[in-house]
């Protein structure tokens, strides 16, 4: 027990450094996917309000298109600048994602702290080919990883890396 | 030893007919409010409730006969099984080595009746509890003792490195793998609080009242809330005739209210101290912290340490001036409903104790002097915007009343600045090679300690606004929850941050 609390002299800045890692961006095809849904549920709606607003001629339902507008656009934005923002890396004994543009954050889950791991798809994830990385930690919610976009192999691929590195562990 | 024949299906204490039929009424005592509220204004109510009272007790009886004649519990090898339920027959099966821990509760009732209810967390999702509610207390006594052996033998069966746990003192009660049938071995186990009346006055009166009031006020309306429709039907009328009156009485009743308020919050505050913390006993055990709490709720908790994620120690004014601090235990989640509730609250220890507890939970703890500093200014932005949300509309409303005069409103700046300052001065983030130590608070000075192994993992939180004063948060998940910690210089961070998880990669502890 007397040695783990002596052993202070580590040079913290010689420790291998998170931000020198070289992180892996999303295909972009990704960003695609982020557009249609982004359509899906803000663009589509601009167009059905609007309608609705010729017909109806209330003021009030050009404004909620014009709200709906202006979200879509931003998302639209946001979505082009998230892209790049949003990339991954793993090293040997963790594995690190970046994400954010505007609130951005980033989560390193070492591998002997992996409960389990998971890929799911959604359809529309499924039509580009994508899909999702999950990987569980005793933390709860709030420490659990959730990777989209990535390729249905790579994702695949990454989950079998993974939870061979935590079963090592466990 | 009870001697006590396991091995059949075994019923509970007579008495427990009793447990069920309190139980069952309780639930009908809001229906019943509900009807006498109606019945209030229309006395046809009345007849039906006097004519339905008399079957609806005998049903309710015959119901809670049968819930107490079909609950058997046995154990069969390893296995704790309970059948229960009337129309749904229900079997569980508690195998011993997925049982977390065993709390021996007791309400007013089983009290009164000298039984005691026994509880089993066991691992699982959500962390399913068992209750068996109504036994004799020398009963639930050895059958708690007979499942943590069983327990224990089949953890040891399972794996030879078991004895891996941190202990602090007295290894020789952990030796070999125990029988079934022995009971679970003493370590000397040192008395960490017992709180005397005395102790418990200048607890209930250091209470935060403020917190007390509000709470108590939530409650109010949340149960008058029930029965607001019926109020408002019958009462209004009432209210409108005497409008005026009560306009004119307002400022007064305000006044007094406040003043009432003040009373029944310090009343308040007591009043839960007693009922929570009455002749609260804390004892550290080599293995556990044991506490036994409640005056006419009385249960006694066992949280096993290699549970225990972390540690808060909170304060305030009041308490500090007597010398007390409140201690959290926050256990991993596992354990099932412990973590939610606030059960594991040590109110009243001093700085002795203190160190006794923290001791006894990482041996290895000594309270870590290198430490990084948060930066109060961006406290300061912070809560000077957040206030704006509320000042900013209450100064357009006041100008329409009061026009320049309004302008004073902004003042309030100057107080929350201030707070806001003071409390992002106290924010230090200390660390050494096994433990980190947060600091935060100048009112409610707050401290808390986390083992490194326990970190799940740690995330760095940014935004924009922040990026470009080159400062972040810092986020740290165990399996007790995360804790974060804000408005930090960003390469400091990063520099921690690395250091962290190398700090989890290389260590061969267990979080649990």
């Amino acid at each position: 027990m007397q040695d783990i609390w002596n052993n202070l002299e580590v040079d913290v800045s010689a420790l291998p450094a998170i931000e020198e890692v070289h992180f892996q961006k999303h295909p972009i095809r990704y960003r695609a996917y982020r557009y249609t849904l982004s359509t899906i549920w803000l663009g589509i709606p601009v167009l059905l309000i609007s309608a609705l607003a010729l017909l109806l001629a209330e003021w009030w339902l050009w404004m909620l298109a014009g709200a709906f507008f202006f979200l879509f656009g931003f998302s639209l934005i946001a979505i082009s600048i998230g892209y790049h923002k949003r990339c991954y890396a793993l090293r040997q004994k963790d594995f690190s994602y970046r994400e954010g543009w505007l609130f951005s954050s980033m989560t390193t889950v070492p591998f002997n702290r992996i409960q389990h791991t998971e890929v799911s798809q959604g359809p529309l994830e499924r039509k580009y080919g994508l899909s999702r990385l999950h990987i569980y930690t005793a933390g709860g919610s709030s420490s659990d990883l959730s990777v989209p976009g990535l390729e249905s192999e790579e994702a695949a691929q990454l989950r079998d890396y993974v939870a061979r590195k935590a079963s090592q562990y466990a | 030893m009870h001697e006590w024949n396991l091995r059949e299906p075994t019923r509970q204490s007579v008495l427990g007919v009793l447990v069920y039929l309190l139980r069952n009424l309780r639930g009908l005592i809001s229906l019943f409010v509900a009807l006498l509220l109606i019945g209030a204004a229309q006395p046809v109510i009345w007849i039906i409730i006097g004519v339905a009272l008399l079957p609806g007790i005998v049903i309710v009886s015959i119901i809670a006969y049968w819930q107490y004649r079909n609950f058997t519990f046995h154990m069969e090898e390893d296995d704790l099984i309970i059948h229960q339920g009337i129309f749904f027959k229900e079997r569980t099966v508690i195998s011993a080595d997925r049982i977390q821990s065993i709390r021996i509760a007791q309400n007013l009732l089983q009290r009164l009746l000298g039984l005691v209810a026994l509880k089993v967390d066991t691992a699982g999702s959500g962390g399913a509890e068992l209750v068996i509610p109504a036994l004799e207390r020398p009963k639930a006594v050895s059958l708690k003792e007979l499942l943590y052996s069983k327990k224990e033998a089949a953890l040891a069966e399972g794996s030879a490195e078991e004895g891996s746990e941190s202990e602090g003192t007295g290894t020789e009660a952990q030796g070999a793998p125990q029988d079934g049938a022995t009971v679970r071995p003493k370590a000397p186990a040192r008395i960490l609080v017992k709180l005397g009346l005395g102790d418990l006055l200048l607890v209930g009166l250091t209470e935060n009242h403020l917190r007390t009031g509000f709470v108590a006020l939530a409650v109010m309306f949340g149960y008058v809330s029930q029965y607001q429709e019926f109020i408002e039907r019958y009462f209004s009328d009432y209210f409108d005739e005497y409008a005026n009156e009560l306009a004119n009485a307002g400022i007064a009743f305000a006044l007094g209210a406040l003043i009432v308020y003040a009373v029944l919050s310090v009343a308040l505050s007591l009043i839960r101290t007693f009922l929570r913390f009455f002749n609260l006993r804390a004892a550290l055990h080599s293995d556990a912290v044991e506490i036994e709490t409640g005056l006419l709720k009385r249960e006694s908790d066992r949280i096993p340490l290699r549970k225990v994620q972390f540690v808060e120690w909170k304060t305030n004014p009041l308490r500090r001036l007597v010398g007390f601090e409140s201690a959290r235990l926050h256990p991993s989640n596992s354990v099932g409903d412990v973590s939610k509730q606030e059960r594991i609250e040590i109110p009243a220890l001093r700085r002795a104790q203190s160190g006794m507890l923290a001791e006894g939970l990482f041996p290895a703890y000594v309270p870590p002097r290198q430490g990084l500093k948060a930066d109060p200014a961006a406290y300061v932005r912070i809560s000077c915007i957040v206030s704006s949300f509320l000042i900013v509309p209450a100064l357009f409303v006041l100008y329409s009343w009061l026009q320049w005069q309004a302008a004073f409103i902004l003042l309030l700046y100057l107080p929350i600045a201030f707070l806001a300052w003071m409390y992002g001065r106290r924010v230090r983030l200390h660390f050494d090679r096994s433990h980190i130590l947060l600091r935060k608070g100048w009112i409610f000075p707050s401290r808390m300690v986390l083992p490194l192994h326990k970190l799940q993992c740690v995330s760095i939180i940014s935004n924009i606004f922040l990026e470009r004063r080159s400062l972040c948060h810092l986020s740290m998940h165990t399996a007790a929850g995360s804790r974060t910690v804000r408005y930090m210089k960003r390469d400091q961070v990063s520099e921690l941050y690395n250091y962290l998880i190398y700090c989890i990669e290389t260590s061969d502890k267990d979080w649990m």
